[in-house]
């Protein structure tokens, strides 16, 4: 472990920096994930409050529900879950994010997040979990019978991100697999009441979860991952990636950068996270083979380089 | 065989005067200097004891507070005041102050916050990107933080 450590540390250090701020996906794995997968995909917008707090949830979602190109499948197909919770925000708008949330759509599943942009100890993501599963026993919905109750994972960027860590540390058992993106330094939680119990996550039982951050977000830096990527129990599947030139919000790309945001924020664009967020959720709730290919150690993943740097990974091939 | 003695003679007196000298300087250095305590920037103020602050910190040790008692610098007014204090879940007639100065690579302000009238001056630091920030709780971690985000600000 120790040296895999000073391996990653080392790797990012000597890796000579992009000359350009663009993006290219290197691997067949994740050039298959990145591109957009075979579903059409709709949006829809809660008619009414989905959380405690009374924010409107966003969904996107297959719009052919139930059928599955990739099995070959016209009807009958419950479709996985991915709840996603927001970075700190004053409000959510619908748009935020949109780009890489109707991606994972494109893939079969059914994403909602709820409008939250404080997600702290994650109620209202517990709660826009709720409101779909809800959604899948009224047989007024359109989700009514779709939705595979048993694989639902979570997805968060920045202060969503350690919310995410913090419920896979406490073996939450709604959510089978988690990707934190973007996961912020333990300090800032204090206010927004979002600190993850390093304790807690050597504990862990269930789950599995792949961090991801960014080389040149200082909120998200390499140290601050694997601060939460060492303590992580062995028990689980693991894996943690520093996307090279990544900055803290580039998950709000659509694809690309917004002009005139914080400098140094938003670098790449959402590309890098098209991939292998896809692709690890493809693994863990639909039961994607190549799963292990790309992240096991020594898999793509940790030879993504330069796009991808200072991977980790406990993932044994089978 | 005198211009040789003479010779010798002057540099032993310039070799005592140089060795004196030092000797002096070595002993006023260890006798005025004082080194600022760790952890504080130069420009720091003394630190006190302090009762625990009222907010999200409260029941935390914060005897490493921040207290200014010296004359008051004026309050920072910055277009990112309104996120800052609402980052750091302060009331809005909080005083701020950017005494330490913002790391504009990483998008960091670093100063001294005042949460309510009386209360002591704390450092805080804001990561503009993603709109949080923290406050020295008197723990170690903060401190860490602080020293890592704003040491290029100084």
């Amino acid at each position: 472990m120790r040296w895999s450590i000073l391996g990653a540390i080392s790797a990012m250090l000597l890796m000579p920096p992009a000359t350009a701020a663009t993006y290219e996906a290197k691997g067949p794995i994740e050039r298959h994930y990145a591109a957009d997968g075979p579903w059409a995909t709709t949006t829809a917008v809660s008619t009414h409050a989905c959380d405690r707090e009374g924010n409107l949830c966003d969904i996107w979602y297959p719009a052919d529900l139930g059928a599955n190109p990739l099995k070959g499948r016209t009807s009958g197909f419950q479709h996985p879950v991915i709840v996603f919770a927001n970075g700190t925000a004053d409000t959510v708008p619908a748009e935020k994010n949109a780009f890489f949330l109707r991606h994972l759509a494109s893939w079969g599943f059914i994403v909602i997040r709820s409008r939250d942009g404080s997600t702290g100890q994650g109620e209202t993501v517990t709660d826009a979990k709720d409101f779909l599963l809800a959604q899948s026993r009224d047989p007024g919905s359109v989700f009514y019978g779709k939705v595979d109750a048993d694989n639902i994972g979570l997805a968060g960027h920045s202060q969503g991100a350690a919310t995410a860590a913090l419920l896979f540390s406490r073996n939450d058992p709604a959510f089978k697999t988690y990707v934190p993106i973007e996961t912020p330094l333990r300090a800032v939680c204090v206010v927004a009441n979002c600190s993850i119990d390093l304790g807690a996550l050597s504990k862990v039982t269930r789950g599995s979860i792949f961090y991801v951050g960014g080389d040149v977000d200082v909120i998200s830096s390499l140290p601050t991952n694997l601060g939460y990527y060492v303590p992580t129990s062995d028990a689980v599947d693991k894996a943690m990636g520093m996307i090279a030139l990544g900055g803290h919000t580039e998950i709000e790309g659509n694809p690309g950068c917004a002009s005139g945001g914080i400098p140094a924020s938003c670098n790449l664009g959402v590309y890098p996270l098209l991939g292998y967020p896809t692709a690890w959720f493809m693994w863990k709730l639909q039961g994607a083979a190549d799963g292990p290919a790309a992240f096991a150690k020594n898999g793509e993943l940790s030879n993504a380089a330069p796009g991808w740097l200072g991977v980790l990974s406990n993932i044994q091939r089978p | 065989m005198h211009d040789l003695t003479m010779v010798r003679s002057r540099h032993l007196w310039w070799g005592l005067l140089a060795v004196g000298t030092c000797t002096a300087l070595l002993v006023a250095v260890f006798v005025f200097y004082s080194p600022p305590p760790v952890g504080l920037q130069p420009d720091s103020v003394r630190v006190v004891s302090v009762p625990a602050v009222g907010g999200h910190a409260s029941g935390r040790n914060v005897s490493a507070g921040l207290v200014d008692r010296g004359p008051a610098r004026s309050d920072w007014i910055g277009s990112d005041r309104t996120v800052i204090l609402r980052a750091l879940a302060l009331p809005v007639d909080a005083r701020l102050r950017e005494v330490i100065g913002s790391n504009s690579r990483h998008q960091v302000i670093c100063g001294q916050v005042q949460p309510g009238a009386g209360q002591a001056f704390r450092r805080f630091f804001y990561a503009k990107t993603a709109r949080m920030g923290a406050i020295a709780d008197g723990g170690a971690e903060f401190d860490q933080t602080f020293a890592e985000l704003c040491v290029e600000a100084k």
